[in-house]
């Protein structure tokens, strides 16, 4: 989908006028965002917004997310036992120190596999 | 008694006069073709003046009428046509009456909003012409990956047949030496509009600093002029209740539930102004019976 995000008043007032008037075109709104359709109108739409408003809107592309594709298992995992763990307060560097579970700092600097398919 | 006015006591040096007394507005001097009308309620009915023909001749620009009056403030501008499409903003006209009786907002944090508002300039993030060099480039080594493959191809059949393959091999290797390039020259456009997309992070973070202090900015000047118009609700109501209409005051600026006409009659009322409202409703017996409760001058059209 494509993310339009607006930075400033008149940008936003825009964006919910362009909602509005072309909500076929929506995916979703998020307050001073708003995801459209991957389509050439909502191409249209998010350009449009960036030719009025210039460096106050930000266009992004998004793409499906897959976990089972883009995402290591023993992240999913990590995940997975992090929230079923005994102890609510217990931060997450604790809890997976001395298991097989991946350290914050590996995380951090894990790209996630490409999800192309 | 005093005989200068609420708002000439308060504003001294102020060109806004008063009536001297509730009940006695003050007398304008109205000119209409031939005639010449003095009074505190003159009816141009009898001449088919419009509203904007009465509001220009009371701002000094009229044409087929003029009229002599104290010169408008803004709050003529708010309220001094009283027709049907008068649309009125409630909460700001009473915050003006507000501070024309001396009343001020607390402006201290809305002031440093201000201030930090006014060192923020964020520079312009505008990463297209990198985006265009990495679509080129991308562009580029698409079509010269396709043409080393082509030799690639035609330099096989040639051995395959035999045939001289010194030309297609020079020609194989000078594509691949020129894709080669042309990889490196998109790695590095790719590369460059990497490190200006984590710039421009920095500059999205200012521009959304920015757009939150500005909805700090509306929405604390908002409730000032609340807060400011509440000072002057009570006196406000009063004046609904005095006024021909049905709204209901209620007790502060929110819960005002009535149409504009009436609002802006109460106001009226308030200010007591020298500057003559112009009316085009039907909502008094006559022009004077106006004057005489709303202590302006009339100018009914």
């Amino acid at each position: 989908m494509i993310l339009v995000v607006t930075y400033s008043t008149d940008a936003r007032q825009t964006l919910r006028n362009v909602c509005t008037a072309h909500e076929g075109a929506v995916a979703r709104r998020l307050g001073r965002a708003t995801l459209f359709e991957e389509t050439g109108l909502g191409a249209f739409l998010a350009l449009r917004l960036r030719e009025k408003h210039g460096s106050d809107v930000q266009i992004e592309r998004t793409r499906p997310f897959n976990e089972f594709v883009a995402v290591p298992e023993g992240i999913r995992n990590a995940a997975q036992a992090y929230e079923e763990r005994s102890s609510a307060s217990t931060p997450y560097e604790k809890f997976q120190s001395g298991t097989a579970h991946p350290a914050p700092r590996e995380l951090r600097g894990r790209a996630l596999n490409d999800d192309e398919h | 008694m005093n005989t200068e006015g609420v708002l000439g006591r308060e504003w001294p040096g102020r060109t806004v006069a008063t009536a001297p007394l509730p009940g006695h507005p003050t007398r304008i001097r109205v000119r209409v073709a031939d005639t010449v009308i003095d009074g505190s309620a003159v009816d141009l009915r009898p001449w088919s003046i419009t509203t904007d023909e009465a509001a220009a001749a009371i701002r000094g620009r009229g044409e087929e009428c003029t009229i002599a009056c104290a010169s408008p403030g803004p709050l003529f501008d708010a309220l001094g046509v009283v027709d049907a499409s008068l649309s009125l903003s409630l909460g700001r006209v009473l915050a003006t009456v507000a501070r024309r009786r001396g009343y001020r907002e607390a402006t201290g944090e809305l002031a440093s909003v201000r201030t930090e508002l006014a060192t923020l300039a964020p520079p312009p993030c505008d990463l297209a012409e990198k985006r265009r060099q990495v679509a080129d480039a991308g562009d580029d080594e698409s079509a010269l990956a396709e043409r080393v493959a082509t030799l690639r191809g035609e330099l096989l059949a040639r051995k395959e047949a035999n045939e001289d393959v010194s030309e297609t091999e020079a020609a194989l290797a000078d594509a691949v030496a020129e894709l080669t390039t042309v990889r490196t020259e998109r790695l590095a456009a790719e590369q460059a509009l990497e490190r200006a997309q984590a710039d421009a992070r920095t500059i999205r973070d200012q521009r959304e600093r920015r757009l939150r202090l500005q909805d700090r900015e509306r929405n604390l000047a908002r409730a000032l002029c609340r807060d400011l118009a509440d000072n002057v609700y009570e006196a406000f109501a009063d004046a609904v209740r005095t006024v021909p209409g049905t709204a209901t005051p209620g007790n502060s600026v929110t819960e005002y539930d009535g149409d504009d006409a009436t609002a802006a009659f109460a106001v009226l009322r308030m200010v007591r102004t020298a500057t003559p409202a112009v009316l085009a409703v039907d909502r008094f017996r006559s022009p004077e019976h106006a004057a005489d409760v709303l202590g302006v001058p009339v100018v009914r059209v």
